[in-house]
Formats: C-alpha cells, structure tokens, sequence
C-alpha cells in the first residue's frame, strides 16, 4: 500500500513557478487605467453593483472563522472533531489535496481575490484559486428537491434593500469551515449577506446554523477590500499523479 | 442515473476522465420562461438565434456537443481525425511519445485544466454567459471557468503564461472571433497529446445557428508544433431548461484508475 502523506503527495504550484520563472504573479494587472469610483456604483435595475474583484483583508476568519465576537457553542460530536482537527494542526484538510475549501472558506484567504461578474439573474463568482467558480442564483429558483453534498454546495440569492443575501445548502461533510478546522454537518446552512458600503469596501455576515454540530447559530462580519484595475490570474493546484509518490 | 451521466460513465472507461460527482437530482430541471416552445410544450431548438439588445447573437446557454459527434474525443487521431496535420519534427515527436505511453502526463491527470479545445472536446456541458464587455465559459468538468473579453482592454505586455490563455473576443457580422495567445508551453489539444507551445495561437470562431445548435470552429496556429495552421470544427446542442452539475476532479482518490504507462 502506498504511504505517503497528503502533504507530500500534493504538489502547490503557483503557475509562474511552473514556468520556472519564479515569479510569484498573483493578480495579473491590466494596464487600464481609471480613477476609483467615489460613489457605491448600482446596476441599471438599481441595486447596488457588487461586480469587481475582491480580497479578505486578512486572513484572521480564514485562520478561524469565529475568531472575534462570534459565540461558537459546539454539539459534543462536533466539539470533537474540532479538537481532533486542532491536535493534528489542521493537518488533513482537502485544500492539500487540491480540493475546494467550500463555502464560507474559499472567500477567506487573503492570497486568494475572487471576482463577482454580477448578471440580472445570477451572481457568479469567480476565484483565483484553482480557477473555480460559484453560481448564486437570483434568479427566483427553489433549492433543488433533492441536493446531493457538493464541494460548493447549492446557492439561491435575494436582494434585502441594498444588501445580497445568499443561502446555501447541500455542502459536503468533508469541507471546512476554515483552516482551523471547525466541522460542520449535512445540515449546514450558510448564509453570507453582501453589504458593499463603499465602492472599495465590502462587509460580509457569515451566518453558520448547523443545528448537528453547534447549539445555536453564530454570525462573523468578514470585511473584503476591492482590488482596483486588475483581474484574476490563474493560481493551479496540481495533485500528484498516480506514479508521482513512488 | 440521467441519460448525461450515462454517456459521462462510458466515456470514462475509455479515457482518463475519473470522477467520483453526484448522479441525481441538483438543478436538472430548471424551466427557463425564455424558451421558445412547439405547440406542444417542448423547446423548439430550431427556433431563431436570440439576439442581444445590441443586435449581436446572444451565445448564452448550456451547451453540449452532440453524442457521437466529431471529432471524437478519444480515439486515435484524437481531434486531428481526417485532418491532415503536419507537424514539425519536435511537434511529431512529443504526439508519438504521448500516444506510446497512453495518455500519461497529461495535466488533467493531475486536475489541471484541459486547456481550450480539450475542455470543449469533453461530453461534459458547458455554460456561456455572454454580457457587454465580458463572456463566460463555465465548464462543468473541473468546475473551471474561462473569461473572453471583449472590453476592447488591451492585452498585457507581461503576463503569466495560462492553461486558457488570454482571450480577447469581438463580432465578425455574426461570429464571435475569440483570439487566445499566453498559453502555457507543452500544453495538450486533445486527450490523444496533440501538442502546442507558448506560441500557440488559437482562434476560435463561434456560430450560433439557431435556437439549438452551434458550432464552434478552432484554428490552430502554432509554428513551433506545426508546420501549417489547422482547423477543427465541433458542434453542440443546446441542453435547455437545465443547470451544470458540479463535477470536481477528486483524481488523487482515484489514482489507481488512471490509464497510461
């Protein structure tokens, strides 16, 4: 039986480094230039513009998503694995396999800008990391009668006055609520609240209600920052192939 | 298990396509009030091409190509089937030495993306959502998207070199030309290893038929591969009414299944 650790059989490869070049290209910046807009720019059915690319201001919630104010009160099965995660330092998570962190997590990292292309009937976001994408439907639809777990689960959206609310379910156990390990059950719902308060800033209420594994639901405010004038590279995540760890 | 899945599994024993995605339900049936319909309810893919409020066809949808349709994805010329290719000599030698081993080494095999023409050569679906100064290209397989942009933006002097390139599109009367340079070296068109290099320049030309159908034709001029520029056309079927199923490639849980030697 092969042994070999996740760690080592997981090959990170930032696509510069790739080509050998060494260059650590995160963003790939246009050269177009324009001044910041001062004012919260609205689509032309008036709600406000969430489009552009955006980054975590830190990585503090991708570290621990109830980091700060948040009361997170575990169930006893969830209390454990948590430790489990925390004693293993966060060894195991399936971003070291190339796999997505899930939803709230892949917002979280700092390194990771994502970019929102906002449509009438869809809100899609497209990330740096691993050249994923999420759908948020807004388009009226029900959650699906029957939603199979997924890596980025199922996402409906609704506007609440200038706020995007976006409700997820369907998101595998085997994701992670952040790198620290917090689990979450089939249960899980999450629902993120856009608030862009500026055309640089934007708030986000990460709401976690997973009755299976915490007591009660618990809310973080994640703050991301615009990152004008560029556009998303591609950051690869390679793992090894069959004959890489023998 | 859904007619897609079906034809998704037998594919799969034929090419190095492992997945371990859900089969049932998601959002299979999504009934879009925009559909043109026969008399009797169902979508009429015949119907005219929608346009956009600029005039433009809107190549919006979700598409797939058509079962049993060429180019094949697999078999032996790969989408180089009934095409004459000549290849330069470093070119014909890398195609040789991915046929004799199988496929082995391919990016895909690590998760990688596919690249342009080998994502499009996949039985798996694809979205375009065509909007001013943006088109996307979602895929299903991977989950990987691709952004053509056609914001007139210029393209960057220095850039790294990417698994889709850079891709810039504008109107040709009613073929959206999409031009692709930036692409990584020692990348793979297809799933039988025809080559192509940084020098890699890919022009594709999508037509959008009717309500249903359209086909999207690849040149590929790459003179470090090849001696002469090429072309392959694939076709697609719109799927209506439905959404993608997340499919995320999970290979290293099945590294025992993938071919080559």
């Amino acid at each position: 039986m092969p042994h070999t650790s996740w760690a080592t059989s997981v090959v990170r490869t930032r696509l510069a480094q790739w080509m050998g070049g060494g260059i650590s290209i995160a963003l790939l910046v246009c050269g177009v230039a324009g001044a910041q807009q001062p004012r919260l720019p609205r689509t032309a059915d008036g709600h406000p513009d969430l489009s552009g690319v955006w980054r975590s201001t830190s990585n503090r919630y991708l570290t621990d998503l109830a980091a700060g104010s948040a009361r997170v009160t575990f169930q006893p099965l969830a209390r454990a694995l948590y430790n489990q995660r925390r004693g293993a330092n966060g060894k195991g998570r399936p971003s070291e396999r190339c796999l997505p962190r899930g939803v709230p997590a892949m917002m979280l990292a700092r390194d990771e800008p994502w970019k929102i292309v906002q449509t009438p009937g869809a809100v899609f976001i497209l990330f740096h990391e691993s050249l994923h994408y999420r759908q948020i439907f807004t388009d009226g639809r029900p959650f699906p009668g029957d939603a199979p777990p997924t890596w980025l689960g199922y996402s409906i959206g609704r506007w609440d006055g200038d706020t995007l609310v976006a409700e997820t379910i369907g998101l595998t156990e085997e994701t992670w609520l952040d790198d620290g390990g917090h689990p979450h059950s089939d249960a899980l719902r999450v629902t993120e609240r856009f608030r862009r308060s500026t055309a640089a800033t934007m708030n986000v209420d990460i709401t976690i209600d997973d009755p299976k594994a915490y007591t009660s639901r618990w809310t973080v405010t994640v703050r991301f920052e615009s990152v004008p004038n560029a556009d998303l590279g591609e950051h690869l995540c390679a793992v090894a192939s069959a004959a890489d760890g023998k | 298990m859904t007619p897609r899945r079906g034809w998704f599994t037998a594919l799969c024993l034929a090419i190095v396509c492992v997945s371990t995605s859900p089969v049932l339900a998601q959002w299979v049936n999504v009934p879009n009030p925009a559909t043109p319909r026969t008399p009797d309810g169902k979508p009429d893919l015949m119907a005219p091409l929608p346009r956009t409020p600029d005039g433009k066809p809107d190549l919006s949808g979700i598409w797939r190509r058509q079962r049993g349709s060429q180019p094949a994805t697999g078999g032996p010329d790969g989408i180089g089937a009934g095409i004459e290719v000549l290849f330069q000599p470093s070119g014909e030698a890398v195609y040789k030495a991915r046929g004799e081993s199988n496929g082995k080494g391919m990016p895909s095999e690590r998760c990688l993306p596919h690249g342009i023409t080998k994502a499009f050569s996949v039985p798996e679906p694809f979205k375009i959502v065509q909007m001013p100064g943006l088109t996307l290209i979602l895929h299903e397989e991977f989950n990987h998207y691709r952004q053509i942009f056609t914001d007139g933006r210029p393209v960057p002097e220095r850039r790294a070199p990417a698994a889709f390139g850079d891709s810039r599109g504008a109107w040709d009367g009613d073929t959206f030309v999409v031009d692709t340079t930036g692409s990584v070296d020692d990348a793979w068109l297809d799933f039988r290893g025809h080559p192509a290099t940084d020098a890699l320049h890919l022009v594709e030309r999508y037509r959008r038929r009717d309500f249903g159908h359209l086909e999207i034709q690849f040149t590929i001029d790459d003179p470090k591969a090849y001696r002469q520029p090429w072309s392959v056309t694939m076709t697609f079927d719109l799927l209506p009414d439905t959404e993608l199923i997340e499919h995320i490639c999970e290979n290293e849980r099945d590294a025992a299944h993938i071919v080559g030697n």
